[in-house]
C-alpha cells in the first residue's frame, strides 16, 4: 500500500506509478489505484459505497466474472462489466 | 437512540444482546422497509433502540438503505429524530467501516461506537488502539462482541453517560473537496484509511488471509458451483427429514382439535364453520411452519458465516443469462419451502426491475404446498414404481425451475427490459455463526410468516368454506333414486355419499360443473375441475376437495381408498377419467399454476401494487393451462389416454 497516496487528495497531478489498465485486464494479485471510474449512475453509488472509487489501492483477489477485488481491507465481487470500467494505475 | 453500522457489522447481534426478547418488528409508516424496536433499561432511564437497516454509506443505494439515512437525519414523517445514534464498528474490518463513521458523526448526533468482534481482532492478532481511535472520532469507543456478550456493561454506562450529556462528537470533518475530482467519497476514504492506519497494530490482513484463502475454493468456477449445489442439497434434505415430524405432530394436533370442538359444539352451520373453516384452513397454512423453520435457520447461520454472499457470487453469471441478479438466488431457494417468505427476502435485490422480474416468477417454484398434490397424482399414475415415483418427483420441481428462468427471460424481453443490473457485493470475512441470532432471526420470521399468511388465510378459509357448503343440500333434496342409494349404505358410506352429493350441488360444486368445458381439453372431468376452483386461493385444498368429491369424507382412513375410487373415476361414455395423460396434465397444472391467494397479496405489497400481482395469476395461469393441454394432447396423440 502506497503510503502518499492517503494524505493527498487524488487529483489530475497525482504523479504516474505504472500503466493504465482496465480493472478487468488484471491479473491474480495485481495491485494498483483506482484511477477513474467510468460507471453510469446507478451502479457508481454501489461502488463507491464499498471503497471502488478514485484514489483507492486495489488488489485483484481472483480475476474471471464475477471477479473478486480486495479494497480497504475487505473484499468485493464484481461483475466483469463493471470492472471493464474501472481504470487502474498498476504500482 | 438509533443503532447504525454496515452489515456484517454485527449489528443485529448486538441488538439482541442489548435488548433480550423485549424487541418487536415494525415498518416505518409508509414504507415495506422493516427496522426492530427494542427497550434497553438503563440505571436511570429506558431507552428505545431502533435497529435500522444496515448501509454502507449515507448516500443510499437500496430503499432499506435510503429509510436508514433518511431515518437518521430525522426526514422520515411520522418518526421524531433521534437523541443519539449507537455505532457498530466491524473491529476486522475497520478501515472500510470507518467511512460511514465519518459520515454519520458529521450529523454532529451525540454518538457511542461499539467496537465489535474485539476478540476475534484479538485472536488474529490485531491490536485496535482505542486511544488515537477516539481522538479521531470525537466520542467514546467501548470494545465488544456481541457473540459472547463481553463488553456490554462498559457500553451500557457509556451510553448512558452520553444520554445525560448529549454532548454532540468532538469531530472535525475532513475539509472534504466535493466538487473537484472525480470521487466525492475519496477525501473521506482517505481519512479511513489514515484513522485505520494510526489505530491498527498488528497485521491489518490476518482477517482477509484466512477468509482469502477459503474463497479460492468456495468462489471457485467449479469447485464454487458444487460446493453450492451440495449446500443447497443438504439444506432441502433437513428440511424435509427434520420437518416430517412437526408436521404430523401439527396434523395431528389440528385434527384433535377439531374434534374436540365439534364435540362442544351443536353440530350445525356454526360447527362447521370452526371445524371445518377456521381450524382446518389455519392449520393448512400452519403445517408449512416446522419447514419454513428450517430453511430460515439454515439461510439465517449461512448468512451469518458469511457464506450466502459467496453463494449470490457464484450464482450470479448463471443466472444473468435469464436477465435475474445473482441475489436472486437466495430467493429462488427459499421459494421451494414457500413463495412469501421468499418475496419478502428479494429486498436485497437494490434495483427495482430486476426485484420485480425476480418476484413475478417465485411462486413457479415447487413449493411445499404443491407436494401434497404431486404425491396423490404420483401415486396415482405410478403406485409400483419407486423410480419413476421419484423421476415425476423431480420432473416437477425441474419444469418449476425451467419454468421460472424461462419467463424471467420472456419478461426481461417485453415488459422489463433490460439487462440486470451487475453484480457489486460484499464478500465479508469468514465467521463462527451465533447460533442464538440465528434462533431469534427464525422465531421473528416465523412470526411474520403466521401473521403474513395466518390473516389473509383464515379469511380465504371462511371464504372457501361458505362456498363448498351453501347453498345448503339435505338428503330430502335430492333425487328419489339417489336417496334410494344412500339409504341403502352403511352410516359412515352414507354420511360420505350425501357430503359429496352436497358439496356438487354447493356453490363450489356448480361453478366447477359450469366450467367443465374449460378444462375438458386438459383431461378433467368436472370433480377435477370442481378441485382447481376451491383450490384457486390454497392449492393443497386440491386434495382434500377431490376426497369428498369421491365420497370418501373429508380424510380417507387411509390415502390407498382414494386412490382407489380415483382409478375407478369414468367419464359418463365409461372410459377411465385417470389416464397417464389426465394424470401428467394434472401435474404439469398445478406445477404452474398460481392457486395461492396469499402469496398475491404479499406481491401487491412488495411491488407496491395489485397490478403485478393480476400479472402474476394472469400470466402463470395462462402458462399452466397452455402446457396442461399440451401435455394432455400430447400424451393422448402417443396413445397414453
Amino acid at each position: 500500500m502506497s503510503a502518499i497516496s492517503a494524505h493527498i487528495l487524488p487529483t489530475a497531478s497525482v504523479e504516474q506509478t505504472g500503466p493504465t489498465h482496465t480493472l478487468a485486464q488484471l491479473q491474480r494479485g495485481d495491485q494498483g489505484r483506482i484511477s477513474s471510474v467510468e460507471v453510469g449512475t446507478s451502479d457508481l453509488s454501489r461502488l463507491k459505497a464499498l471503497g471502488l472509487c478514485m484514489g483507492r489501492n486495489v488488489r485483484v483477489v481472483s480475476s474471471g466474472n464475477p471477479l473478486i477485488v480486495s479494497v480497504l481491507g475487505a473484499r468485493v465481487g464484481l461483475s466483469h462489466s463493471l470492472a471493464r470500467q474501472v481504470n487502474v494505475q498498476l504500482h | 437512540m438509533a443503532l447504525v453500522g454496515n452489515p456484517n457489522a454485527g449489528k443485529t447481534t448486538l441488538f439482541n444482546r442489548l435488548t433480550g426478547l423485549r424487541a418487536r418488528t415494525a415498518n416505518f409508516s409508509g414504507t415495506t422497509v422493516e427496522h426492530r424496536i427494542g427497550g434497553l433499561r438503563l440505571e436511570d432511564r429506558s431507552v428505545t433502540l431502533i435497529d435500522l437497516p444496515g448501509m454502507y454509506s449515507l448516500d443510499a443505494s437500496t430503499p432499506d438503505e435510503q429509510v436508514a439515512a433518511d431515518a437518521l437525519r430525522g426526514k422520515l414523517p411520522g418518526q421524531s429524530a433521534v437523541d443519539a445514534v449507537l455505532l457498530v464498528l466491524d473491529a476486522t474490518n475497520l478501515t472500510r467501516n470507518l467511512m460511514l463513521a465519518g459520515q454519520v458523526l458529521e450529523l454532529g448526533i451525540p454518538t457511542v461506537v461499539a467496537l465489535n468482534m474485539s476478540d476475534v481482532a484479538q485472536e488474529q492478532g490485531l491490536q485496535i488502539e482505542l486511544g488515537p481511535l477516539e481522538q479521531e472520532l470525537g466520542c467514546p469507543v467501548i470494545p465488544v462482541s456481541a457473540k459472547q456478550g463481553d463488553g456490554l456493561e462498559a457500553l451500557l454506562s457509556s451510553i448512558a453517560h452520553t444520554l445525560q450529556s448529549l454532548e454532540p462528537p468532538h469531530f472535525h470533518s475532513s475539509e472534504a473537496c466535493q466538487s473537484c475530482n472525480g470521487c466525492e467519497y475519496a477525501s473521506r476514504f482517505d481519512w479511513a484509511e489514515a484513522v485505520g492506519r494510526s489505530a491498527i497494530r498488528g497485521d491489518a490482513e490476518a482477517p482477509s488471509r484466512a477468509t482469502e484463502a477459503i474463497d479460492q475454493w468456495l468462489t471457485h468456477r467449479f469447485f464454487g458451483l458444487a460446493f453450492f449445489s451440495l449446500v443447497m442439497l443438504a439444506t432441502f434434505m433437513l428440511i424435509f427429514w427434520l420437518a416430517s415430524l412437526p408436521m404430523d405432530l401439527i396434523d395431528q394436533l389440528f385434527g384433535v382439535s377439531a374434534e374436540l370442538v365439534s364435540g362442544l359444539l351443536p353440530a350445525g352451520d356454526f360447527s362447521s364453520l370452526i371445524t371445518d373453516g377456521v381450524i382446518g384452513g389455519v392449520g393448512g397454512v400452519l403445517i408449512f411452519l416446522p419447514q419454513i423453520a428450517i430453511l430460515f435457520f439454515v439461510l439465517a447461520l449461512l448468512e451469518d458465516t458469511g457464506y450466502l454472499a459467496r453463494a449470490a457470487f457464484v450464482m450470479d453469471r448463471v443466472m444473468a443469462r435469464v436477465g435475474l441478479p445473482g441475489k436472486a438466488f437466495v430467493p429462488m431457494l427459499s421459494a421451494h419451502a414457500c413463495a412469501i417468505p421468499a418475496i419478502m427476502s428479494t429486498r436485497v435485490i437494490e434495483n427495482r426491475r430486476d426485484r420485480l422480474v425476480s418476484i413475478l416468477v417465485l411462486p413457479l417454484m415447487t413449493c411445499s404446498a404443491r407436494l401434497p398434490v404431486y404425491a396423490v397424482v404420483v401415486a396415482l399414475l405410478f403406485g409400483d414404481s419407486a423410480w419413476k415415483k421419484a423421476v415425476v418427483f423431480a420432473g416437477g420441481y425441474s419444469l418449476g425451475i425451467v419454468a421460472a428462468f424461462g419467463m424471467a427471460w420472456v419478461f426481461r424481453q417485453s415488459l422489463l427490459p433490460g439487462k440486470p443490473s451487475p453484480l457489486v457485493i460484499e464478500l465479508p470475512n469468514y465467521r463462527r455463526p451465533s447460533l442464538r441470532s440465528a434462533l431469534l432471526l427464525t422465531a421473528d420470521r416465523c412470526w411474520q410468516f403466521v401473521k403474513n399468511a395466518g390473516t389473509v388465510i383464515l379469511m380465504i378459509s371462511i371464504g372457501l368454506w361458505a362456498m363448498a357448503t351453501y347453498p345448503k343440500t339435505e338428503l330430502a333434496d335430492l333425487p328419489a333414486e339417489r336417496q334410494a342409494a344412500i339409504a341403502s349404505l352403511g352410516e359412515t358410506e352414507a354420511e360420505y355419499a350425501l357430503g359429496q352429493a352436497q358439496l356438487e350441488r354447493s356453490v363450489a360444486g356448480r361453478v366447477g360443473k359450469a366450467i367443465e368445458p374449460v378444462f375438458a381439453p386438459l383431461g378433467f372431468d368436472w370433480k377435477i375441475s370442481v378441485g382447481v376452483v376451491s383450490s384457486f386461493a390454497a392449492r393443497e385444498v386440491v386434495v382434500s376437495t377431490l376426497s369428498i368429491l369421491y365420497g370418501l369424507g373429508e380424510e380417507p382412513e387411509d390415502t390407498d381408498t382414494l386412490l382407489g375410487a380415483m382409478r375407478a373415476s369414468r367419464h359418463p361414455d365409461g372410459s377411465p377419467v385417470f389416464t397417464v395423460a389426465t394424470g401428467l396434465s394434472l401435474l404439469v397444472f398445478f406445477v404452474l399454476a398460481m392457486q395461492c391467494l396469499p402469496t398475491q397479496a404479499v406481491t401487491a405489497r412488495e411491488s407496491g401494487s395489485w397490478r403485478w400481482a393480476w400479472l402474476q395469476l394472469g400470466y402463470m395461469s395462462t402458462l399452466a393451462y397452455v402446457a396442461a393441454l399440451l401435455t394432455y394432447q400430447t400424451a393422448a396423440a402417443l396413445g397414453l389416454g
